[in-house]
């Protein structure tokens, strides 16, 4: 299936392994990606905090070059990206006075939105779409015997489900179990992980990325997958100081799912960017050197 | 909980405050507050904070405007909408939590022990500019010269994300500058408007 993809900023700099493993899985899973012309930034939850007209125009835009462009659908691995489309794909669509103002800044800009494109996170994409079985039939290498923390983080389920149930998701479960693996179980799967407070608010951020750690490496995982890539930074970057902040130093490589599902296809450290993980070589290797792996 | 000694004087109170809030679109449903307190209850960053998101509503509904708007609790606000999803009363408890900051920015109000307004500023010109975000650009700007220390705490962390090519130097520029432009500004123009009519 052909589908236009919307990168986002993030997966093309500090979300790069988001990316190039999914270019690398796609079309192992018969997913052929378009990369939308011109993209920008979708406003994310940032440009909300300061100009609402703005934020929603600035989704907007993708979403009229995406309808311009004759898609159907379009889909992204950013949780904040897709959430940031929904809503201003909902107030271009219910008739309202703010949906108006948008339109007529789309309008300045030589653009208009008729409301026919849908939204489509690629975690929804992969477990949903590509499916379970076809998934299971792919798999060359299973992740037999990793025990991997299933951690949804925030915004890939709310407040848009997203192909999935909000309460007791199952999608990352689905996923993990197709490729052989172990679930593990803990708490915190869909608790936030801080994200930008890391810088604004450090302690806050700090306090609440190490309690999901804390919670994740309690379960024993062995690995961690998020459909996410700030949360993958997020959940990296604070086990440098997991010292200070746990009292004993935590090393969980932090995968996105298209990494994981490249592991159990076979395929390799480069295609995977596995060599971008801020975790050290040896976790790393422990994951490509699995006995399931026959590498 | 810190115990709340302050006595309120009807006087500094803004009677008003309540119902231009819950004239929002946003704020459509803050009537059917219960204080339940599921939002409070639900919050990963309240228990850090002075007040949770049940506390601000009965400050807003009491029209304690100045101490709502300079409260920390929208800008520690993480956006994860576990209160939105959670509420009974379907209070759209995010986006109030943006039209609080939104608010908070205008009247140049914003709460005080932390800069996190500015961030948020630097964040949204850099995009109206580039047509993308550039993480580098955007910590460099909010760092360099408000928080020397903390930046120089995070260099590590930085050129290691350089060295594993997760923080590009340079910003990517949009193709159809001029569109683009002029539907930023006309964006902008019309969000302003939004909130001068409040």
């Amino acid at each position: 299936m052909k589908y236009l993809y919307y990168p986002g900023c993030s997966q093309q700099a500090t979300g790069r392994t988001y990316e190039e493993s999914l270019r690398s899985v796609a079309p192992e899973l018969g997913i052929e990606l378009v990369e939308m012309q011109d993209w920008n930034c979708c406003g994310t939850t940032t440009v909300m905090a300061v100009n609402k007209v703005l934020a929603l125009s600035l989704a907007a835009r993708n979403l009229a070059l995406a309808e311009r462009a004759g898609a159907k659908e379009i889909v992204t691995g950013c949780p904040s990206c897709a959430l940031s489309l929904h809503k201003a794909h909902q107030s271009l669509t219910d008739g309202s006075a703010l949906g108006a103002k948008v339109r007529e800044a789309l309008a300045a800009g030589g653009l208009e939105y008729k409301g026919t494109v849908a939204v489509r996170h690629l975690l929804d994409l992969i477990v949903n779409q590509v499916g379970i079985e076809a998934i299971k039939s792919r798999v060359r290498a299973p992740l037999a015997g990793l025990k991997i923390a299933p951690y949804y983080g925030c915004q890939v389920l709310r407040p848009y489900p997203q192909g999935d149930d909000q309460d007791r998701p199952q999608n990352l479960e689905k996923l993990i179990q197709a490729l052989g693996g172990e679930v593990a179980d803990f708490a915190l799967k869909t608790t936030c992980c801080g994200g930008t407070l890391v810088a604004t608010r450090a302690e806050v951020g700090n306090t609440m990325s190490s309690q999901v750690i804390a919670s994740i490496e309690k379960s024993g995982a062995k690995a961690i997958v998020t459909p996410c890539s700030l949360c993958q930074t997020t959940l990296e970057a604070v086990q440098r100081h997991s010292k200070k902040l746990l009292g004993h130093k935590v090393r969980i490589p932090v995968l996105t799912i298209t990494q994981l599902v490249g592991l159990a296809l076979g395929q390799d450290r480069k295609a995977l960017a596995l060599q971008r993980l801020l975790a050290p070589k040896s976790c790393v290797r422990e994951l490509e050197m699995r006995p399931g792996a026959g590498a | 909980m810190e115990k709340n000694e302050t006595i309120l004087f009807e006087g500094d109170l803004d009677p008003a405050f309540f119902d231009e809030m819950a004239a929002l679109p946003e704020g459509a449903q803050l009537r059917s507050c219960i204080q339940c307190g599921t939002c409070g209850g639900t919050c990963p960053v309240s228990p850090m904070l002075p007040h949770t998101p049940r506390r601000l509503f009965a400050m807003i509904r009491a029209g304690m405007k100045d101490a709502v708007l300079s409260s920390p609790t929208p800008w520690v606000c993480s956006s994860c909408y576990e209160c939105t999803v959670k509420c009974p009363a379907g209070i759209k408890i995010t986006e109030l939590m943006y039209a609080l900051k939104r608010r908070a920015i205008r009247e140049g109000v914003a709460c005080k022990d932390s800069d996190a307004d500015r961030f948020l500023r630097q964040f949204t010109d850099i995009v109206a500019r580039n047509g993308r975000s550039h993480e580098l650009a955007l910590l460099m700007r909010y760092m360099m010269f408000r928080h020397p220390w903390q930046m120089l705490k995070q260099t590590g962390l930085g050129l290691r994300m350089m060295g594993k090519g997760r923080m590009p130097l340079f910003a990517h520029k949009i193709q159809d500058k001029d569109g683009y432009s002029r539907m930023v500004e006309k964006a902008i123009e019309l969000g302003n408007q939004e909130g001068a009519a409040q």
